[in-house]
């Protein structure tokens, strides 16, 4: 009877389906993008681009959404003050230094683009907001790493974005102590006929991977009674993601925005996240902040607030919190004699063993036996608590 | 020689049909048609009878008894299958209807000693003071007579059905020589003028056996008229009670949904469901099959006036919109006003969808229980004091709360709520054949969750008392009032330290007193309404001691509505009709005071060119102080109202439209035109809040609507084949009346509302193979509503945001569907205890995947996917047992 039962919950549950579903005609619209905040005290960077088309062929080319028409920047303060861009990141992208900048000024932005001026309104950061604690909590059951955060406002904001980055140690699967080198890249090609695997004086073993949050967070304490905030995750890792296998660093940033950004931040997070439901709201285009000032009917996207921003970071060593679990995915590795070494070569393998006497080399994929294949890098960050290299 | 053939053929025909043993003690006679049966009995008993076979009897006959007794067991049989069987100076009278004691008075009547109570029809002509008719060839003698007296005479009475005693409504009451024409009123009530002097007056009624009855007019009086349903309506009557009504009536868009049609409309999970039928009727559509409300001619879900027993319904659906909050065993009938508005309804500017309850049987308790997929409902009605006082209780329940327990914990769903319940009562007391007063009232709730962490709930209450009278022959006065209210209500507990509850709602207390007057060829409707609202907006409370969620409640709404209307149906000719009124409707908001003042005006005509083809055209203007606060394609039910207010105008509104009708035959053919306005329509700024907030009105911007379209309908409604076949073209748009620069909704230009849908063809149709099984078929097509899509994206720290198009620029896919219904009817056998129905179908039989929505978001790397979502995605096979007693 019960098997029954589950089937028609089952079979009512089943009626409701989603497909694939594309509109033949969507029509591009060229629209500038403009993110970043000017923060007061820090350094920070403001990025333009245009809208990007909806549909990308597989194929097709990345497509460049930076916009190398952006000509100036800076920042200009109600006290006189002005802050001019750096335009030495990729394009598009402009660095802007207020680490002196007083707290008492208004602030706005002034960017040139395609020879028109664009420029946001005069915003003013007059909330701190302090970051109490950033932590994690380890749940076996479901074996996550939960990274959480508590942080309060004594201030009359109500509005916050909250913001991390995460600094992660790793190794390759497995520690290269030897290289190839193809026969015609060798000293004496005659000699070896099938190339040669020599000791690797630097093994890339060890690697260190930044990473940002995605989007953004933002949260109101509206409905409460006091801006306080308590276990808010900010990530969650399962046990076996590589980020936890050595040392993993979190630092977070809590910053107050006015009520309009977080507004705008929290209807375009809500269209990009909640449409489709029965009762989801109707999309629908919000204006943010910024206009230009050569065609006000101009829809410009974006948002730009100015604020402070308060951090507080963490280090999460695995050798002490005994947590991380190998993903136990088999990591391919063949012994190859010397015969079959060009052909391993050239299919993209990487020597990381060898046995002099019998002429014989471990070989394994170049992602597992070099750890930037991963996206890291080799240098270590500074302040880096763990001894290895 | 032709005589001896005749007897021939019968003899054989009689021994071919006939299986007879005629034993020493028994006779049993198999499978005999009732001529044959009476044959017998007049050829091998030696009975008289005088026998009239109905029409439309088909059934067949076994009696068994011994010889003696075989005469009263077989005439027994006759009088279980509907025949009234009499006795009169040694002869049997079987004849349809009532018994012919009726006709005559039996010997003795006026001596004392004789008990006159023997004979029933006798007794109850004698105990009523109106007389009740049921037989047909007979002259009835109204009023009292006043020789040398001319002119005209009001005759009025009720028109009920026969078995239940249930007023029948919408029954047409006509004289064809004068063209008197009415139709019943919800009491199954009518008031017909006729001229002194002979008179034929038919009854007409959808489903029911149509009456001509010979009346001697002498001057006012009564005449309650029973009707029985056409047991068998393979045939069908020339010219439907709806189709005789659409030439005599000049009201335009009155859109009647019978009972016996409800149930057999095969609908998802076949919950037979007075709203999905509602659907099926040109000129109305919803934005997706699971949604809540409809849209009427162009015009928002809120505004539609949704009645239950005079009582307003909020929100009148369950389970997210797959059903809707009335149980079809309760209700007697329903009628849609999407043109012609009568100038006793009033704020709305779109249509008026009045559901009416049963009265209750004043015969015998009777009811109906049934089991679906989804949901089970009962129903019971009867007398508490016969033909005086009775009763109606129904309820449904669903179980879909108890199976989400049994789901795995995997399937999350388990410990889900997805539950409803809905009760209705009502107590009808008859002071005499003049007053009558009804207490009436309906709860329903709904709840449910999916998370274990979030619950919704939200519930519709009514109450309402009902005095209706009938004095100085030509007025009917009606006087009611109630308690109407809506309240939602979400828990959020997923998070200690935010755990809220949220809640909502809206009261209204009203009292209207209807008049209705006959004078000559006016019939003039009049009266008063009153109505206080009570708007909570919302409030929050926290629900755990460790949350910090804050205690907030929102200030009250209230405003009070009064209206006075008067109407004027007015025959000028038998050809030319004219209704016309005003309703002057009065809307004070208070806190900050502000008064609102709109003189409404309904005006419609018909002229008829023949007596089957017409031509009418109206015009009615409309307001309403009440909106929905909804931002979702959707009726949601947590969507909160909002009165309109010092800063917010009441909605206003007006249509014009015109049509022809034409009756061919059993088929009515119509098509009609509309151009409607709407004024003050709300929409909302981009990323408007829309709950808790304080200042809701900050984030409103305010639009102007038009509608037009053109509704072309085929209908039959009786016969073997019977349904209708429409075809719809509309359009609705909207566009916004501030210049907010580029934040204006698109751009300020015109932009199609959310239930836009241009082509729209609907079939409904039922054949019966033979009087217990029938197969219902349901087509709709509709081109797909207008959706916002994006048409661009762009990273913020890694992430795809979408930018979109304007508003509703793009359309999702056309619409088509298509359901079967088989329904087995029980066995005519009218003493029979119990009735079992059976009805199987399949809702969308060709599983097209209908979009509901569509929706989009990234894959891995960011490319950007679109999806519909598809709400009844695959053929839904149902089965619905009803066991009605």
């Amino acid at each position: 009877m019960k098997k029954i039962i589950l089937f028609v919950c089952a079979a009512l549950l089943a009626v409701s389906c989603v497909y694939p579903f594309s509109v033949d005609d969507s029509s591009s619209v060229d629209r500038l993008v403009v993110f970043g905040d000017i923060i007061v005290g820090d350094e920070f960077e403001i990025r333009v681009s245009k809208l990007e088309p909806l549909y990308v062929e597989e194929d097709a080319p990345e497509f460049d959404y930076s916009l190398a028409h952006l000509t100036d920047l800076w920042v200009e303060g109600s006290d006189g003050s002005t802050y001019k861009g750096d335009f030495s990141a990729a394009a598009g992208t402009c660095k802007v230094n207020m680490k002196s900048a007083s707290t008492e000024a208004d602030y706005r932005l002034h960017f040139v683009c395609n020879r028109k001026e664009y420029i946001s309104d005069w915003r003013h950061a007059d909330t701190r907001v302090a970051v109490d604690s950033l932590y994690y909590q380890l749940d076996f059951e479901k074996n996550k790493f939960r990274a959480k955060v508590d942080f309060h406002a004594d201030g009359s904001s109500k509005y916050f974005s909250v913001t991390y980055k995460e600094v992660w140690e790793y190794t390759a699967a497995y520690k290269a102590k030897y290289e190839y080198i193809p026969r015609d890249m060798t000293q004496y090609p005659g000699r070896y006929k099938y190339g040669l695997v020599q000791p690797l004086t630097n093994p890339n073993y060890r690697c260190w991977n930044t990473a940002y949050s995605r989007g953004f967070q933002v949260l109101t304490s509206e409905s409460l009674t006091q801006s306080v905030f308590k276990d808010v995750e900010l990530a969650s890792l399962n046990r076996t993601d590589s980020k936890l296998s050595n040392c993993y660093f979190m630092e977070v940033s809590v910053m107050p925005v006015a009520q309009d950004a977080y507004e705008y931040m929290n209807h375009i997070d809500e269209m990009a996240n909640s449409l489709g439901d029965l009762f989801s709201p109707n999309p629908s285009e919000m204006r943010g902040n910024i206009r230009c000032v050569d065609d006000p009917d101009e829809f410009v996207i974006g948002f730009v607030s100015v604020t402070h921003k308060s951090t507080k970071s963490m280090y999460v060593i695995d050798s002490v919190l005994k947590f991380y679990k190998t993903s136990g995915i088999f990591m391919p590795a063949d012994e190859v004699g010397e015969y079959h070494w060009p052909s391993y070569y050239n299919k993209g393998w990487v020597p990381f063993d060898y046995d002099p006497d019998k002429k014989m080399a471990w070989w394994t994929p170049f992602d597992c036996a070099d750890c930037r294949a991963a996206g890291g890098t080799r240098t270590k960050p500074e302040g880096w608590p763990t001894k290895g290299i | 020689m032709a005589s001896r053939r005749t007897i021939g053929l019968w003899l054989v025909s009689l021994l071919t049909l006939v299986t007879l043993s005629a034993q020493a003690q028994e006779i049993e006679v198999k499978r005999v048609a009732s001529d044959s049966l009476v044959s017998y009995l007049r050829h091998h008993c030696g009975s008289q009878v005088y026998f009239v076979k109905d029409a439309e009897d088909v059934a067949s006959y076994t009696v068994k008894a011994p010889k003696e007794g075989f005469e009263k067991a077989a005439l027994d049989e006759l009088q279980a299958k509907g025949y009234a069987v009499s006795r009169f100076d040694g002869k049997w009278f079987v004849l349809q209807g009532k018994s012919i004691a009726a006709v005559e008075l039996p010997a003795g009547f006026f001596d004392p000693r004789v008990d006159r109570h023997a004979d029933d029809g006798l007794a109850k002509l004698r105990d009523e003071e109106n007389q009740v008719v049921t037989f047909r060839n007979k002259i009835y003698e109204i009023g009292d007579l006043t020789p040398g007296r001319t002119g005209k005479a009001f005759v009025r009475g009720h028109v009920r059905d026969i078995t239940s005693g249930e007023p029948l409504v919408g029954v047409a009451v006509y004289d064809d020589k004068t063209g008197a024409f009415v139709t019943t009123d919800s009491d199954g009530f009518y008031r017909v003028e006729l001229p002194l002097g002979e008179n034929v007056l038919h009854f007409s009624g959808y489903s029911m056996e149509d009456m001509a009855l010979n009346l001697q007019v002498y001057g006012e009086g009564g005449l309650d008229v029973v009707m029985k349903e056409k047991v068998t309506s393979l045939k069908g009557a020339v010219v439907s009670a709806d189709g005789r009504s659409a030439h005599r009536d000049a009201k335009m868009g009155v859109e009647t949904v019978r009972m016996n049609v409800v149930k057999t409309i095969p609908t998802a999970f076949g919950e037979a469901d007075v709203l999905k039928v509602v659907l099926t009727l040109p000129g109305v559509k919803t934005v997706g099959e699971a949604a809540t409300g409809f849209n009427v001619r162009g015009g928002a879900t809120d505004q539609n006036l949704i009645l239950f027993n005079d009582g307003t319904v909020f929100n009148p659906s369950h389970m997210f919109g797959l059903l809707s909050s009335f149980n079809t065993d309760v209700v007697n009938d329903v009628e849609l006003f999407k043109s012609s508005i009568p100038v006793e309804y009033g704020g709305r500017i779109s249509s008026v969808l009045d559901v009416r309850g049963k009265e209750g049987n004043n015969k015998k308790i009777s009811g109906s229980l049934g089991l679906g997929l989804l949901t089970s409902h009962f129903e019971m009605d009867g007398p508490i004091v016969k033909d005086k006082t009775t009763f109606v209780l129904g309820g449904r329940t669903t179980y879909s709360n108890w199976m989400l327990n049994l789901l795995p914990a995997s399937s999350n769903y388990s410990g889900g709520i997805a539950g409803f319940n809905d009760v209705n009562v009502s107590v009808t007391h008859k002071f005499n054949d003049e007053n009558s007063l009804q207490v009436s009232g309906y709860y329903s709730s709904d709840k449910f969750a999916f998370a274990n962490d979030t619950t919704f709930h939200y519930t519709n209450a009514n109450a309402a008392i009902k005095w209706k009278s009938h004095f100085r022959d030509r007025h009917t006065m009606t006087v009611s009032a109630g308690y109407d209210s809506f309240s939602n209500s979400l828990d959020d507990t997923h998070d200690q330290y935010t755990a809220y509850s949220f809640s909502s709602g809206i009261k209204q207390m009203y009292g209207k007193a209807d008049l209705k007057s006959v004078y000559g060829r006016h019939t003039l409707s009049y009266g008063a309404n009153a109505q206080f609202y009570d708007l909570a907006p919302g409030a929050i409370n926290p629900v755990t001691d460790e949350s910090f969620a804050a205690e907030e409640v929102l200030d009250k709404q209230n405003a009070f509505e009064g209206a006075l209307y008067m109407g004027d149906t007015w025959n000028l000719t038998d050809r030319l009709s004219i209704d016309f009124g005003t309703r002057l409707s009065g809307y004070l908001a208070m806190n900050p005071g502000k008064f609102y003042f709109h003189p409404d005006v309904r005006l419609s005509g018909k002229y008829s060119f023949s007596d089957n083809f017409t031509f009418k055209a109206g015009f009615n203007s409309m307001s309403q102080g009440l909106h929905m606060i909804s931002n979702s394609t959707s009726v949601s039910p947590m969507d909160t109202w909002h009165l309109s207010s010092a800063n917010l105008r009441p909605q206003t509104g007006w249509q014009g439209a015109s049509g022809l009708y034409w009756t061919l035959g059993q088929v009515d053919f119509s098509v009609e035109g509309y151009y409607k306005e709407m004024y003050h329509y709300i929409d909302y700024i981009s990323g408007a809040k829309l709950v808790m907030n304080p200042d809701l009105e900050s984030v409103l911007v305010e639009t102007r609507g038009k509608a037009y379209g053109a509704e072309l309908m085929i209908k039959k409604p009786s016969g073997k084949l019977n349904g209708w076949v429409s075809y719809t073209y509309s359009r609705s748009m909207l566009k916004e009346v501030e210049d907010r620069g580029v934040e204006t909704i698109n751009g300020g230009d015109w932009y199609c509302a959310a239930h836009d849908k241009p082509h729209d063809f609907k079939l409904v149709g039922n054949y019966k193979f033979t009087h217990r099984v029938s197969l219902s078929m349901n087509v709709d097509y509709s081109t797909g509503r207008p959706v916002t899509i994006p048409v661009g994206r762009y990273q913020i720290n890694g992430k795809y945001y979408l930018a979109f198009s304007g508003r509703n620029a793009y359309r999702i896919p056309d619409y088509f569907r298509m359901d079967m219904a088989m329904n087995i009817e029980p066995g005519h056998y009218l003493k029979q205890l119990a009735h079992f129905s059976l009805t199987f179908g399949v809702y969308n039989v060709t599983g097209r995947k209908n979009a509901y929505s569509v929706f989009f978001n990234h894959d891995a790397i960011g490319r950007v996917k679109g999806h519909m979502l598809s709400v009844f995605a695959v053929p839904i096979p149902y089965v619905n047992l009803n066991l009605k007693f």
